[in-house]
């Protein structure tokens, strides 16, 4: 989708608003991806509850295939398909150590947020409303919209707002663990939102910083593998500890993530110093890019 | 700057950029599978009495098919373009997607719905071509 806005968004055309194209591209693309994190959730629980449990699955594959289509008959697809071709090798990432403990707490936090994910399906079906899951999902998503407003927080480098975000999470997290409850289970996700949005706009911006600007798109979709196998590991294990029919271990699933999350934010406050270090030619004052670039990550409601 | 500059003020005049709206909806629609299909595949696997270890072995497998080829996704996007790349990839997630569905739905042997998982995340065709646009959004925009 990015290469859909980056071609709309293509410098030359009179377009109002922000004037930095890719800045434009990104916060266009930005105000969609809130609605998807807030609407699936919900939409996914509608079916289901109003129709059949293969509702979702079947919206699922609708959605997808119906979006595909009409993307790729956009004029805005064609323009950056064409573009693609023009520009060539992408350029791989470095080892660096900032970038290695980057990847490591990208991974940790994934595997926390899909913990919560099945955590919060498992508990709100002890709870017996396991219909009613994707709207506390959907609190999530709610809480990044706030979480957004700390994006700009001009004072505390990224390095160090990402430690102060991970360890808030840690206690989103533990929260349903100390104190089961529908109610603060709905709480807890609305704070996990809003503390986990400035983590993972803290992550890509340091990323941004640590990067050349050519060798981004390689560490992006380096930074995405990392989060899909952090994110399965979570899952996993969460999954396995919640256990066979789920009525002794949503807990369990809660604790599962707050220990994923404190893991990510102590190599992140080991790293610190590595993570504050800009590459030899990091890309540097581009303010307000990191943010939206978080934005895919945010999709599945965190 | 008040808040309800920084909230609102950029994002209201974006719109107004000639083709978003037609784009926006398009990419509500083709993101919204994202946002759905976890969620959609425990509750399905749920109501069928699968245990939780094997819901999040399934959804794992997906995750873990999505990190083997995204690379690969994104270096075709970026090759021939997100349009010849975006519609095998969906036909395969649609594919996987009725099949993990039905899997689920009559109780098949659970390595059945991790095949489909593993099709399904390597096919999700929310991020094709995403390297072309952070790499150029950056530098060649510029």
């Amino acid at each position: 989708m990015r290469t859909a806005w980056a071609a709309l968004c293509r410098p030359g055309a009179a377009q109002p608003g922000i004037d930095d194209p890719a800045r434009r591209a990104v916060a266009l693309e930005w105000s969609s991806i809130a609605d998807i994190a807030v609407l699936g959730p919900l939409l996914t629980m509608l079916l289901v509850d109003t129709g059949h449990p293969r509702g979702g699955l079947i919206g699922t594959a609708a959605f997808a295939f119906f979006g595909v289509i009409g993307l790729a008959l956009q004029p805005s697809v064609a323009r950056a398909g064409e573009a693609g071709r023009d520009t060539g090798a992408t350029g791989h990432a470095p080892r660096t150590a900032g970038l290695i403990a980057l990847a490591l707490i990208a991974s940790l936090s994934a595997a926390a947020v899909a913990a919560v994910e099945i955590s919060t399906v498992a508990a709100v079906d002890r709870y017996g409303h396991h219909a009613l899951s994707g709207l506390f999902l959907a609190f999530a998503a709610i809480g990044c919209f706030a979480g957004g407003l700390w994006n700009g927080w001009p004072k505390m480098p990224a390095g160090r707002r990402l430690v102060v975000a991970l360890l808030l999470v840690v206690i989103a997290t533990a929260l349903p663990w100390l104190a089961p409850g529908l109610w603060l289970l709905a709480v807890s996700l609305f704070l996990l939102g809003v503390f986990a949005r400035p983590a993972v706009t803290s992550g890509y911006s340091i990323l941004q910083d640590l990067i050349q600007p050519v060798r981004l798109s390689g560490a992006l979709s380096r930074y995405g593998c990392c989060v899909c196998l952090g994110a399965a590991a979570g899952v996993a294990a969460a999954g396995a500890l919640i256990g066979q029919d789920g009525t002794s271990g949503p807990a369990d699933g809660y604790l599962t993530a707050a220990g994923f999350a404190l893991m990510a934010a102590l190599v992140c406050l080991a790293s610190l110093r590595s993570l504050g270090k800009p590459g030899r030619h990091a890309q540097t004052g581009r303010p307000g890019s990191a943010p939206e670039l978080a934005g895919e990550a945010t999709t599945r409601g965190l | 700057m008040r808040l309800k500059d920084r909230v609102a003020a950029p994002h209201a005049r974006l719109p107004r950029v000639k083709g978003a709206r037609g784009l926006r909806a398009t990419n509500v629609v083709v993101g919204l599978p994202v946002a759905m299909f976890s969620l959609a595949t425990l509750v399905i696997m749920a109501l069928r009495q699968y245990s939780y270890s094997q819901m999040g072995g399934v959804l794992a497998t997906g995750l873990v098919g999505r990190a083997v080829l995204l690379p690969a996704l994104a270096a075709l996007g970026n090759r021939y373009g997100p349009r010849r790349v975006l519609i095998p990839q969906v036909l395969v997630f649609s594919a996987a997607t009725i099949a993990l569905m039905q899997d689920a739905e009559f109780s098949k042997p659970i390595s059945m719905l991790y095949i489909a998982a593993a099709n399904r995340g390597g096919a999700r065709a929310d991020r094709v071509g995403r390297a072309v646009p952070a790499g150029r959004g950056s530098a060649g925009h510029r």
